[in-house]
């Protein structure tokens, strides 16, 4: 065989030991494979599009009710050539709240999931490499995420800080880091004892050293994986908080139209009000979970040869 | 054993108190009076001190604490700010409701979960699979209230077969398991059930795909097809194996029970315990929000503790020393 091929292989087979760059060379390539996952991906571009131009190819603002030539307001219309989408009770044009409220609704998930995904790994880092009573503390800290139960609390929190959006970010995140956390904290617990980090230490490495250079680029892409799914589930969580009501009233987000939409008892006719953000949301969160499986299979090598 | 049991006891009782301790500073810090939803301008200053006297709110904070913690030992939580009575029995009442709904909802949705997971997991990358898979992934990225504003609107209001909201009869004012015997509740409890097990279908689904995958290519299995043994008889020893992960899944699922559903509860007014603490968290009605708080908490802790005892004694291959 030739030598090439061997190495190669090697190579292949050890995909977990390696450095900062090949813990983002092999995600790449898998996502290209997999079909669903590049679907996902492109539709996952288009949204993000949408969330940055959006607001500027909006017809209308999302607040400003639209009026007949005869100055009655539009209410309740379905969808026509002028609106789109056609209009809320108040006569808001429900494009114009779609374009708006893609911006929020993915700034929200992206952010928290991405603090969250760093304080996770920040937390199982200390955790996981130094073991002991700091170990302890915090996987009881972890505990407590998972007891307390979401809504209650953030809208507690919300009654607390005031329903900003900053606040709701905060919140989501509060409750998003300890899936990453433990996930990755047993990675640092294996990685700990592998025969690249003992010679380290043998060689003299200080702590900070290994964990900088050693662990944390191995457990990287399970912090990437954790962090994509997380904007799945800071998306839903953001949507439940804001159909209770309990979101930013100054500004528009997908959850927060359903919610209007529900309390204005649209359930009966308006399907054009309750369609689209509900079908947005979950395409969206359809697509991060597709995207980020697919990121799975090669992050997770037991299931890459199956 | 021994050590483990009280290392393990000894965390748990601590995640617990250090969550209680979070809700109780929240609550006290929130600004406002709990006073001010029942009293009105009518009433006198000295009433409205007395009945701060009569609800503790005088008190210095630490003694307050003090109190709360006692409370929570003895699991008598005084009572309700609002309604006068006792919160033992409104908590209760509101939990049996919930649990009359989110426990068949949890068994359905783990059986058939995990039947189609290992199914899914052992036909790998046929057509089933893949529509399987993104159907289940799409159910469970529609976030909950939209499935369930969908169901509502396509059953109870365009097609009119149920009625769109409640636990019973309206009127009626009947426990959980007296209601079980009307009509009324029957009627209602089918669209909520439907809605809750769509969502948490995808959990098991995708858990038991998983670990059946794992376990496809242990080396037993190759023995098993070896053997000669049909289909059925090797997934179901697949499944044994592939059963771990759930348990601690399922374990944290029945938190989820616990929890209750705000949002579902909402759509379909389903007197509930998330509905209830949420309630009482706008009221600033202290004793039953602190009560309803502590009983998801032990029951987290409680659920955590089984899956762990659970997981060390099916799995061999654990030992805790």
């Amino acid at each position: 065989m030739p030598i090439k091929n061997v190495l190669h292989g090697i190579r292949k087979s050890q995909t977990n030991v390696g450095g900062w760059l090949t813990s983002l060379e092999n995600p790449m390539n898998w996502i290209r494979q997999d079909l669903m996952g590049k679907v996902s991906g492109i539709y996952l571009l288009v949204c993000f599009f949408i969330a940055a131009f959006g607001p500027a190819i909006a017809p209308f603002k999302p607040f400003e009710a639209t009026f007949h030539e005869n100055g009655e307001v539009v209410r309740m219309e379905p969808p026509s050539g002028q609106h789109i989408f056609g209009t809320n009770h108040l006569g808001q044009d429900i494009l114009s709240q779609m374009l708006h409220g893609a911006r929020i609704t993915i700034l929200v998930g992206v952010v928290a999931a991405i603090s969250s995904a760093a304080i996770g790994t920040a937390i199982a880092l200390l955790a996981g490499y130094h073991g002991g009573w700091l170990d302890q503390v915090l996987m009881r800290l972890a505990d407590v995420a998972y007891g307390v139960p979401f809504l209650p609390f953030a809208i507690l929190w919300v009654a607390l800080f005031g329903p900003r959006m900053s606040n709701i970010i905060v919140v989501i995140s509060l409750f998003l880091w300890r899936t990453t956390a433990r996930v990755v904290r047993s990675q640092v617990l294996a990685l700990k004892e592998r025969p690249f980090v003992l010679a380290a230490k043998a060689a003299g490495a200080s702590d900070t050293w290994i964990i900088w250079f050693q662990i944390l680029p191995n457990v990287l892409p399970f912090s990437f994986l954790y962090a994509s799914f997380g904007i799945a589930w800071a998306v839903l969580m953001e949507a439940n908080l804001s159909f209770l009501g309990f979101g930013d009233p100054r500004i528009v987000s997908w959850g927060q139209m359903l919610k209007v939409a529900f309390q204005a008892g649209a359930m009966r006719q308006a399907w054009w009000w309750i369609f689209p953000p509900g079908i947005a949301l979950s395409l969206l969160v359809l697509s991060t979970f597709l995207v980020s499986r697919s990121y799975e299979e090669a992050v997770n090598p037991r299931l890459m040869e199956r | 054993m021994r050590k483990f049991l009280v290392t393990r006891v000894s965390s748990l009782l601590l995640t617990l108190f250090l969550i209680m301790t979070i809700t109780f500073a929240l609550f006290r810090l929130m600004p406002g009076d709990p006073t001010l939803a029942v009293f009105d301008d009518s009433m006198s200053e000295d009433d409205r001190e007395r009945v701060r006297e009569l609800w503790g709110l005088n008190e210095p904070l630490h003694t307050q604490y003090f109190t709360y913690l006692v409370n929570a030992i003895t699991f008598k939580f005084d009572r309700s700010f609002i309604s006068g009575v006792s919160v033992q029995s409104i908590v209760a009442e509101k939990l049996m409701n919930s649990l009359v709904l989110m426990g068949p909802a949890l068994v359905l949705s783990v059986v058939i979960g995990g039947i189609g997971g290992a199914l899914v997991g052992w036909k790998r990358g046929s057509l089933l699979e893949k529509i399987t898979v993104t159907v289940t992934l799409g159910l469970r990225a529609t976030p909950v209230f939209f499935t369930g504003i969908m169901i509502a609107m396509v059953f109870a209001y365009q097609l009119r077969l149920f009625p769109s909201g409640g636990m019973m009869e309206p009127g009626s004012n009947l426990t959980a398991f007296q209601a079980l015997s009307t009509k009324g509740f029957w009627l209602r409890v089918p669209l909520p059930l439907v809605t809750i097990s769509l969502y948490l279908l995808g959990g098991p689904l995708m858990l038991m795909r998983t670990s059946i995958l794992e376990v496809k290519g242990e080396d037993f299995m190759e023995v098993h097809l070896a053997k000669g043994l049909s289909e059925f008889t090797q997934i179901k020893h697949a499944a044994r194996n592939a059963i771990l992960p759930m348990v601690t899944y399922v374990a944290m699922m029945v938190t989820y029970v616990f929890h209750g559903q705000v949002v579902i509860e909402t759509i379909f007014s389903w007197p509930g315990i998330g509905r209830l603490l949420v309630q009482a968290i706008l009221d600033q009605d202290y004793p039953v929000a602190e009560g309803a708080f502590f009983l998801m908490a032990l029951t987290v802790v409680i659920m955590t503790f089984i899956a762990d005892l659970a997981y060390g004694s099916l799995d061999p291959r654990v030992v805790y020393e």
